[in-house]
């Protein structure tokens, strides 16, 4: 799926970008000017942010349980 | 009719314009996508769509200015366009599952002020949409039927 038209970028672009340390919208348009034009991929942005959170806190939570093992 | 009743009309006929300028521009350019995939079938049947959307829009315009009211058509909502054809499906049918509610609730609105004019233009329009719709739901239901593949091989060839 195209998520930002003024920059051509896909989701899956975008989601490396993200990977790779974007933590904010404001990151992705300084990495990519992504979301930086119109505005209008602005809450697609945020979702892609919030599941790429979601995605990175599931691979941690079992070392968080073996940590309270401990 | 009264003045607010006029100006929330006119507020609701702008809110389907709106949705029928972003509909234009995406069903356009999937079509020209599918058209550059050598999908020519497709094609043809989507950029049919994105012309009667067009149509839709005169019609609201030519209703918002019979009402003295001025159509916006600076505003556009969110173009989604998918990567290949099914995920354009898949964004096409978003479009029209929140066209048909918003088309429903102008009808009522134009009911609850006695505007049979825009009501009659506003079922017409949410007609059209739902039979789209219904052909959108049909491709994604023979894509699952004959696989992707075989939908696809099947589309190559112009009507």
């Amino acid at each position: 799926m195209i998520v930002c038209l003024c920059e051509g970028m896909n989701d899956a672009a975008l989601r490396e970008v993200i990977r790779g340390g974007c933590a904010t919208v404001t990151d992705i348009a300084r990495r990519t000017r992504a979301g930086s034009h119109c505005g209008a991929c602005g809450c697609d942005l945020k979702r892609l942010l919030a599941e790429e959170a979601r995605l990175d806190g599931s691979e941690a939570r079992p070392g968080a349980r073996s940590l309270a093992a401990k | 009719m009264a003045v607010k009743a006029g100006r929330e009309i006119i507020d609701a006929l702008n809110e389907v314009l709106t949705a029928e300028l972003t509909a234009i521009n995406q069903y356009f350019l999937h079509a020209k996508m599918m058209e550059s995939w050598g999908y020519l079938r497709l094609y043809e049947k989507v950029h049919r769509e994105s012309i009667d959307e067009m149509k839709h829009s005169n019609r609201v315009i030519e209703r918002i200015l019979y009402l003295d009211g001025v159509p916006n058509v600076q505003r556009l909502g969110r173009v989604r366009i998918g990567e290949q054809i099914e995920e354009m499906f898949r964004a096409d049918v978003a479009l029209e599952e929140e066209a048909i509610p918003r088309l429903n609730s102008a009808i009522a609105l134009c009911r609850e002020h006695g505007d049979s004019g825009t009501r009659h233009l506003l079922e017409e329009i949410l007609v059209d949409e739902e039979e789209h719709l219904d052909w959108l739901e049909a491709q994604l239901h023979l894509i699952g039927e004959v696989s992707l593949q075989g939908y696809l091989a099947q589309q190559i060839r112009e009507e």
